[in-house]
């Protein structure tokens, strides 16, 4: 079903109409699964020793392994909706291991240079996907990230066709203006009110004003003397241009609730936060319900989040406690503490680790809570823990703690551990992925060779 | 037991690239049972070691670090402003004190912030500057409407048009700037939304344009097939005004520009030494200087408030403010001293920082402050620097070690494609949590091809020890006293052994090699990119002048008045 963009609902409707219409409706059962694809990206991996389940793989329901006393222990609700994997290997793409890790994460491909820009070879897999699949929303994908402060190069995981980094959304109250106010109006009748001919008036001038600079840049792009890499400048500014196009007249989803729409405009529209590393907790909850609500909202069916760049720089998890002191380093600087000399690094990274799994948990129960007729939104997307080394001490990229959860709409048996033989390179799961979203055709992500054998877990 | 290893590759070699100059700094050879050994060699390709072979001569000519000969041409291209820049250029244009606080640099921490490479726009950036201008032009309606040559009840086409031609002019640096697509927007919206609303619509359009974000370095659009050309005297004017003001032409450069007289080499010398005199010249030199020593983006600076509650936004306005005024001060009292940039025992301590210099009183605001001998050595020792090159709870040996051999030795280090990392396993190793940073860190040193690379950042590293993540001086670390002595073995020119990082940058300020690495520095800068073997010409050219005179002010100014400055080259079609 198409839904009527909101242009044409203030045209035919008109504002009375509007607040007639039940705005928040349910989505019909019989309608198709709507398939997401969500990464949860948190860098410098997992203490393995705490993490992986006991016991043996297979069926959670064969009662083969537990979690008890292991850091996914804090997922212990969902263990029936998750896919937990051990054996899979990030593909060494070069460079310092958290750059490469995160720039081969969905890239499957290897690292042009260090030093240069574009750094990346190729597209990212979230981005491939939001060019398939991303077209009949009014966002094709949605990139959140919180205090990601050092532009160095493992701070970006997403990349468009050319190897350009697409930049993170890292204030979630922008977000939520430009994505979601304009859509939950006043909770009583939709985006309709008796401003709406003023917006709309708004919107006409920003596009103009949006349509002129296209029209500038599409000259410039003819002058004598530009090659290919002056012409990408202008293709990202055209890019940056049309998404925000996009958002003043794109096609709106609205299968939320009245609740969702109260609780966010409470959440939102109060007295920000201010955007610091002590408020890192309330920022990424921030952000996991923007996420949420972006689900419920389809407004975005392609979603990846970061929690944090790879090595030194991030926020010192200060709102952790341990032996009744608050934790003093970063998730990155605490996964060194051996080399740093700190005795009970171990310790604190398992809170660490307890830590960003919950807020992982978080994220899954709010998607469960979300009702697509008769399955939630958690059945019907794939949400992958991500990260871009295993053991953060080491820098290893073997046995990374990959975790699926969600049953991308039923094709993905779920409540199980996999321990993959064979160290298989985790460009055959990027394929998984692929595949799950319906680009079955695909037989390679990224490097062909890495991708030999095809998908995992299916 | 098991030596650690680090690489997977049975025989590479770990590579600091210097464009055009390679010091090989580390092999990895193997015996063909996969058993590795490192091997540590410094030197010129072809060079026995150390010692190299160089002369007095070529080091001072500086053929010993820029050889080649022939000088190669920029290619033609289009240059984003950076944030900073751009929003001068707003100002200037309009006339008001525009403010986007939102816009934050793109560019990767690697880089100069106006590497024409690394410079993006992004949608996070672009959405926020629409949102953010608009709202600026909002908040300064009633200025920008008293610029309006007619009433604002009669604002008409015309009048929309004079203004949008002085705004122009300013923003495309041309005396008869393109207002046509700003007079379209304004002529479409007029009547929907009124002339006022429209008028800020044809202004957001004019100032939003590829022309204002970008400048270009082209050559004129009427010569289609040249492969080499020269800039234009607008595109002229404006690489003269950012490389030395870091901001747009003023009004008497842009007139020159409009004579086309700028093309003279006499009226283009005149305005390169009138700009630098000009206060934003002194500010153009200043920035080149703060990027380089990282504190581009030290607003964003944070750090463990538990461990450093005094870190207060006050205290971190006041040690950049510090090390502000330090450099300008090395560059307008000081004859731009390289020496005194790097050695000065004395600073502009600000009250709020004195507690970190273990300081009990300090001079009154603009005066030097001694400061407690042989704790401090020029600025690379000043609080701002080291805090910014630190984590926000630990002071991070090998960021800083790194820190120090890219800003100040030029070294690139390099990772072999497909190397795998395994770190030592520091408890079989009986290095327990009672060892030090040195003992371990030395275990690193011994595995082959990571000690190559860590070889060559632990020194520097270390050397800065005695100063914490905000740049307090401490003389122990855990209860244990720090030993911040080493050598930079691997270089050729500073390899004096230091006891600690006073005696390491007093013996950096003097060496040819920094001299050419600021001298590269100074390239990136001006020419907004990577310095190639191609560019050996002018980068030896200005190392020669800057390793004789020392003169930090007169880096870029060198640089500019060279004759690849204005020469781009068209790809082929």
């Amino acid at each position: 079903m198409r839904m009527p963009s909101r242009r044409a609902l203030l045209k035919g409707f008109g504002a009375a109409g509007l607040l007639a219409m039940p705005l928040l409706r349910s989505r019909p059962a019989s309608a198709a699964p709507i398939k997401r694809f969500i990464t949860f990206f948190s860098s410098s991996g997992m203490r393995q020793d705490t993490y992986f389940p006991n016991g043996s793989p297979g069926d959670f329901a064969s009662g083969n392994y537990n979690v008890t006393g292991k850091t996914l222990d804090v997922l212990t609700p969902h263990l029936s909706d998750l896919t937990i994997t051990k054996g899979i290997e990030i593909y060494g793409a070069g460079g310092d291991d958290h750059d490469a890790g995160s720039v081969t994460l969905m890239t499957g491909n290897k690292v042009r240079d260090p030093k240069q820009t574009p750094y990346a070879m190729g597209e990212s897999l979230d981005q491939y996907l939001a060019r398939r699949v991303g077209t009949t929303t009014v966002e094709p994908s949605l990139l959140v990230g919180v205090r990601l402060q050092r532009n160095r190069a493992s701070k970006w995981i997403s990349f468009d066709q050319a190897g350009n980094y697409k930049d993170w959304n890292q204030d979630p109250y922008s977000v939520y203006a430009r994505l979601f106010q304009g859509v939950l109006g006043d909770c009583a009748g939709g985006g309709a009110s008796a401003t709406n001919a003023a917006k709309d008036l708004l919107s006409v001038r920003r596009k103009s004003v949006l349509d002129s600079v296209l029209a500038e840049s599409g000259a410039l792009k003819r002058a004598h003397g530009m090659d290919a890499a002056e012409l990408q400048k202008l293709e990202r500014l055209e890019t940056a241009i049309r998404s925000v196009e996009r958002r003043l007249e794109g096609p709106m989803g609205g299968f939320g609730s009245a609740e969702s729409c109260k609780t966010a405009k409470a959440t939102f529209e109060g007295t920000p936060a201010n955007n610091s590393d002590a408020n890192f907790p309330q920022l990424l909850k921030l952000n996991l319900d923007l996420i949420a609500l972006a689900v419920e909202l389809d407004v975005t069916r392609i979603i990846t989040l970061s929690l944090s760049l790879g090595g030194s720089g991030g926020a010192p998890m200060t709102w952790l406690n341990y032996n009744g002191k608050p934790i003093d380093a970063s998730h990155h600087d605490i996964s060194h503490g051996e080399q740093r000399g700190v005795s009970d690094y171990l310790p604190k990274l398992e809170i660490v680790d307890r830590w960003n799994l919950t807020q992982y948990g978080y994220l899954l129960e709010k998607l469960k809570a979300i009702n697509e007729g008769g399955a939630t939104a958690l059945d019907n997307s794939a949400v992958w823990f991500a990260s871009d080394v295993s053991d953060g001490k080491l820098h290893s990229h073997t046995d990374m703690p990959f975790i699926i959860a969600g049953k991308a709409g039923g094709e993905l048996k779920t409540g199980r551990y996999e321990v993959l033989q064979g160290k298989p390179l985790h460009q055959r799961l990027l394929l998984t992925f692929a595949h799950l979203m319906g680009e079955t055709g695909l037989t390679s992500w990224g490097l062909p060779e890495p991708s030999a054998g095809g998908p995992l877990l299916l | 037991m098991r030596l650690p290893r680090c690489g997977s590759n049975w025989s590479f070699a770990v590579r600091a690239s210097l464009v055009g100059l390679t010091i090989l700094m580390g092999a990895c050879t193997t015996d063909g049972q996969g058993h590795q050994s490192a091997t540590s060699t410094a030197g010129a390709p072809g060079a026995a070691g150390p010692a190299g072979s160089s002369s007095s001569a070529t080091v001072a000519d500086g053929s010993e670090f820029f050889p080649g000969a022939a000088q190669g041409v920029t290619k033609t291209r289009i240059w984003q402003l950076t944030p900073a820049q751009y929003i001068t250029t707003l100002r200037d244009a309009l006339g008001v004190p525009i403010e986007l606080p939102r816009l934050l640099p793109t560019a990767r921490e690697d880089h100069f912030l106006n590497d024409a490479n690394a410079l993006a726009v992004s949608e996070v950036y672009l959405a926020d500057l629409e949102e953010d201008l608009r709202a600026q032009l909002v908040v300064h309606q009633n200025a920008v409407t008293a610029r309006l040559a007619c009433a604002v009840t009669a604002l008409d086409a015309a009048c929309a048009r004079t203004l949008l031609s002085a705004v122009g002019a300013v923003a495309q640096g041309i005396a008869s700037p393109n207002v046509e697509p700003a007079m379209q927007v304004f002529m479409a919206l007029t009547g929907q939304a009124g002339a006022r609303a429209a008028l800020d619509d044809a202004l957001l359009a004019l100032l939003m344009a590829p022309s204002v974000l970008f400048r270009t370095e082209l050559g004129p659009q009427d010569v289609a097939s040249a492969t080499q050309v020269s800039l234009t005297p607008v595109e002229l004017s404006k690489a003269l005004a950012y490389a030395i003001t870091d901001a747009p032409p003023d009004q008497a450069l842009r007139d020159h520009a409009a004579s086309t007289d700028l093309a003279s080499p006499q009226v283009f010398a005149a305005e390169l030494q009138r700009l630098l005199a000009s206060p934003r010249g002194q500010d153009g030199a200043k920035h080149f200087l703060l990027d380089w020593l990282g504190l581009a983006s030290y607003g964003g600076l944070e750090k463990d408030p538990n461990l450093f509650p005094e870190f207060t936004a006050q205290l971190k306005d006041a040690l950049l403010h510090e090390t502000e005024t330090f450099v300008d001060h090395v560059l307008t009292k000081r004859g731009g001293s390289f020496g005194d940039l790097m050695t000065l025992e004395q600073s502009f301590v600000a009250p709020e920082g004195a507690s970190l210099y273990g300081l009990q009183a300090v001079q009154a605001p603009g005066e030097l402050t001694g400061l407690p001998a042989g704790q401090r050595m020029g600025v690379f020792t000043q609080p701002a620097v080291l805090a910014a090159i630190s984590d926000p709870a630990l002071s991070g040996v090998i960021f800083r070690g790194k820190f120090v051999v890219e800003r100040l030795l030029c070294m690139t280090l390099v990772r072999p494609e497909g190397l795998v990392i395994e770190f030592p396993d520091f408890a079989a190793l009986g290095l327990g949590p009672d060892s030090t940073d040195r003992e371990r860190l030395a275990t690193v040193e011994n595995m082959a091809v990571c000690g190559g690379c860590h070889k060559v950042m632990h020194p520097p590293g270390f050397a800065l020890e005695h100063y914490d993540a905000i740049g307090r001086y401490r003389t122990e670390i855990q209860g244990k006293p720090i030993d911040a002595s080493g050598a930079l073995t691997f270089s050729r020119f500073t390899q004096a052994p230091f006891t600690d990082a006073t005696q390491m940058l007093r013996t950096m300020s003097d060496s040819p090699e920094v001299h050419a690495c600021l001298a590269r520095q100074a390239f990136r800068y001006v020419f907004g990119r990577s310095e190639l073997p191609t560019d050996d010409p002018i980068v030896r050219e200005t190392y020669r002048q800057f390793t004789a005179s020392r003169n930090l002010g007169a880096l870029l100014p060198q640089l500019v008045a060279s004759s690849a400055f204005a020469l781009r080259q068209r790809p082929l079609p």
